[in-house]
């Protein structure tokens, strides 16, 4: 799949994959928002130029759970590193099954 | 219980019909849309790189995907122009198949080699397969004097094997070729010495070389090109655009996050 489209509809479904879980936990949809984008195009360009290895599949996604929480704790979410585990753990099954198709 | 017997039964008998079913890799995007341009090859190869190592990629110019050292043994499964898709790596089947250019392999002499190199001295052969006595099994080879034959048993009830051509060595051995036969396709059988294993013949000049050395040895192989150790990790140029709207997306993230973070000072 081209690099950009990879780039667009990984950042897509990610945001609305925890965008509605966003919703779902009653927590503030912005800092989630960019949390999610201060992460994902970087990790995913990563992943695409560095051979899309699947080790650094799973470290990509332990170093956006390990951001998106350290954002969270910062803006004052409740139990910030747990919803970035629900979040990002919820939002990468959708990915691989969703690679899986594509 | 009893449907758990009859899904084992199912299994077991479909085992030796996936045997028959041709072999079809793992469905990727470039192969998938521009299968009708490929041409089928499921041939064998040694990994000749020219810096010592392959880089496959994703697709023919496409992103790197993964580094192999020259001498390993890859199945190409077709070409598309001048590259070819790697399946298999040393018998092991690849997660992603890879392309990489057929100039960066070098070819293992089989079967479709030495009918191309010998045709011209193959005969027919309507004889049939008698093992001396108290042999129960018999060596067939890709070709004649291939490595690694292996056994196959006897079947005294159909003993021509459906056999078509011949050839007659140079020591003089006559084998015939099955064409296909219960299992056994393209294979050759010495009639005159069935039951062992005849050297090497003919062939490849270069194959009893290449086979008989190890990894190391084959480095100084006049054919493959010394394997090199390859990057540890590969990497991908950055396409500019893309770096750049990267850049962007961080940067608006970096503001949303400090808004945010205001807000939350200020409240």
């Amino acid at each position: 799949m081209n690099i950009y489209l990879t780039l667009g509809l990984s950042l897509a479904l990610t945001l609305f994959i925890e965008g509605i879980l966003t919703e779902i936990g009653r927590r503030p949809l912005l800092p989630v928002l960019a949390a999610n984008l201060l992460t994902n195009p970087p990790l995913v360009l990563l992943w695409m130029m560095l051979g899309q290895n699947p080790i650094l599949f799973i470290l990509s996604e332990l170093a956006a759970f390990a951001i998106e929480g350290g954002c969270y704790r910062l803006l004052g979410l409740h139990k910030p590193f747990r919803f970035s585990l629900l979040c990002n753990g919820i939002s990468c099954m959708f990915g691989i099954i969703l690679g899986g198709i594509l | 219980m009893k449907k758990l017997f009859i899904l084992v039964l199912c299994l077991l008998l479909a085992v030796p019909a996936y045997a028959d079913v041709a072999y079809e890799p793992p469905i990727t995007d470039f192969y998938e849309k521009n299968r009708a341009l490929c041409t089928n090859v499921e041939r064998l190869y040694y990994t000749n790189g020219q810096e010592g190592y392959i880089t496959l990629q994703k697709a023919p110019d496409g992103l790197k995907t993964r580094y192999i050292t020259n001498g390993e043994k890859v199945e190409v499964f077709c070409t598309y122009e001048d590259w070819g898709m790697v399946t298999f790596l040393n018998g092991t089947e690849l997660d992603t198949p890879g392309w990489v250019p057929m100039s960066e392999l070098y070819l293992i002499y089989d079967g479709i080699s030495f009918e191309e190199e010998y045709s011209h001295r193959f005969g027919s052969y309507s004889g049939t397969l008698t093992l001396p006595e108290g042999e129960e099994g018999f060596y067939v080879y890709e070709y004649p004097g291939a490595p690694d034959p292996y056994e196959y048993t006897f079947k005294e009830e159909d003993p021509d094997y459906g056999f078509q051509e011949s050839f007659t060595d140079s020591e003089g051995r006559l084998w015939a070729f099955i064409r296909y036969y219960r299992g056994l396709r393209d294979k050759w059988v010495c009639i005159d010495d069935p039951c062992s294993i005849i050297q090497p013949f003919g062939g490849d000049p270069n194959l009893a070389l290449i086979e008989a050395e190890t990894p190391s040895q084959r480095e100084e192989s006049p054919v493959i090109v010394p394997a090199e150790e390859p990057p540890a990790v590969v990497f991908n140029p950055m396409p500019v655009v893309a770096v750049a709207l990267v850049a962007a997306a961080i940067t608006a993230a970096i503001v949303l996050l400090a808004v945010c973070y205001r807000k939350k000072k200020e409240g």
